[in-house]
């Protein structure tokens, strides 16, 4: 197709604007240093499969940058990118469930690589999955403050502007989601040392 | 908050441990987004894909090289920043800055991916993506990145002032992608451009649903800023 260099500029021009962030709002790159941690903690602990998690987080920082100039305020850019990597870990576990691959459920090949020796590596892959099926326990809503707040650390403040609920609502999912969990370690260990009195 | 059991705390802070990205994880998905960064500038813009390796074996010398140091020197200034040293440092060369062969190739054909690839082959192929193991695999189709590019077909229409364009588009996504993961980001830009066709009352039903779907969208306000203008 033939360009005429006007048209090739406005079009370049056009691409560029696109990609710009608004004014006092990181770049694209800056986003990606910021939030890759972040971004990642939050796929592995919402149930991305471990097998797919840099397409996960290659796909949430797609859209990050494709949507980058949608961002007005910076301060909202943390609640804006977690809201994405919900529903991009959602997308991934639901096309694995259609693939009839399982539902984004735990496996064991999920440890970072500081693993310090064969046997606590498989200790700690077990403790994984445990974890894993008791995080597929909760319902959604309180597993995202449980992550939230357990995993990732984050003060009820920031979990309630990252997720955009009041922060009552954020204390009463995190009791009930704490409660749940915790009596499900306790059932956990009762059945494992049942298995290991056989 | 009551506290939890010792067996629940080991098993968050098992979980602590495991979740955390790897130095490794880090520099190959940094270095993998630096490479696509630099290609939504330089014309591979939307296709809704990371495709480094495609593009680099289609480019001049020139580019080629320029294409692969990018990511490469994006990788280091992560460390360098990550260290501590530069903390101010954007990883690589600001997206807004290109180097003028970047901006001669984005003239060229930035566009013309938009509205060709992604038209006429609504279902790409996966793209190329980092070389890690991780990504060797045969994968099957990838629904976000064909999310992807019908959005970014809609915006390259609406920013051409073609928004008859864009909503086919997005009609297009809503169809396909009826429970999609991008609706959000449809709903938005549907607002921008029924707002641009001059049928506010639908882009105000349009702003509503953000509100319902995610009451503190990261969206609205430039939605509504959009609308507000026209």
């Amino acid at each position: 197709m033939a360009t005429s260099p006007a048209e090739a500029g406005d079009r370049a021009a056009t691409t560029l604007a696109r990609t710009e962030p608004a004014l006092g709002v990181p770049s694209f790159h800056e986003l990606c240093a910021r939030y890759f941690d972040f971004v990642w903690k939050c796929a592995r602990a919402l149930g991305a499969p471990s097998d797919e998690t840099d397409d996960v987080v290659q796909d949430v920082f797609l859209v990050v940058q494709r949507r980058a100039a949608d961002l007005k305020e910076e301060r909202l850019a943390r609640s804006w990118i977690y809201g994405i990597v919900r529903r991009v870990v959602s997308s991934h576990r639901r096309q694995r469930r259609d693939r009839g691959v399982g539902g984004g459920e735990p496996d064991v090949d999920s440890l970072s690589s500081s693993q310090p020796s064969p046997f606590a590596a498989a200790e700690r892959s077990s403790e994984v999955n445990v974890l894993m099926r008791l995080l597929d326990g909760l319902d959604e809503r309180k597993r995202e403050v449980f992550v939230l707040s357990e995993i990732l650390e984050m003060s009820g403040n920031e979990i309630a502007e990252t997720i955009g609920v009041p922060m009552n609502t954020v204390y009463s999912r995190l009791r009930a989601a704490r409660e749940e969990f915790d009596a499900a370690a306790l059932r956990e260990r009762k059945s494992l040392e049942r298995k290991r009195a056989l | 908050m009551k506290e939890m059991s010792r067996e629940a705390n080991e098993l968050v802070s098992a979980g602590r441990q495991a979740f955390r990205p790897t130095e490794a994880d880090r520099a190959r998905l940094m270095a993998a987004l630096a490479g696509g960064a630099t290609l939504t500038v330089t014309g591979a813009a939307a296709a809704g894909a990371l495709r480094p390796l495609r593009w680099i074996l289609g480019a001049s010398h020139g580019l080629r090289a320029l294409a692969i140091a990018l990511p490469v020197a994006a990788a280091g200034s992560y460390w360098w920043q990550a260290s501590g040293r530069s903390a101010a440092t954007p990883i690589v060369q600001p997206v807004s800055q290109p180097p003028a062969a970047v901006v001669e190739r984005s003239a060229i054909s930035a566009v013309e991916v938009v509205e060709e690839r992604a038209v006429l082959n609504p279902a790409p192929a996966l793209p190329e993506r980092s070389a890690s193991p991780a990504f060797e695999s045969p994968k099957p189709a990838n629904g976000i990145r064909e999310e992807v590019a019908l959005l970014s077909k809609a915006q390259a229409a609406l920013s051409r002032g073609r928004p008859q364009e864009a909503l086919e588009a997005l009609s297009e996504h809503a169809q396909r992608f009826p429970r999609g993961a991008l609706t959000e980001e449809r709903a938005a830009t549907k607002a921008r451009t029924l707002c641009a066709l001059g049928r506010r009352q639908e882009a105000e039903g349009e702003l509503k649903y953000i509100e319902k779907l995610n009451p503190t969208s990261a969206y609205l306000a430039r939605a509504r800023e959009s609308c507000r203008a026209r």
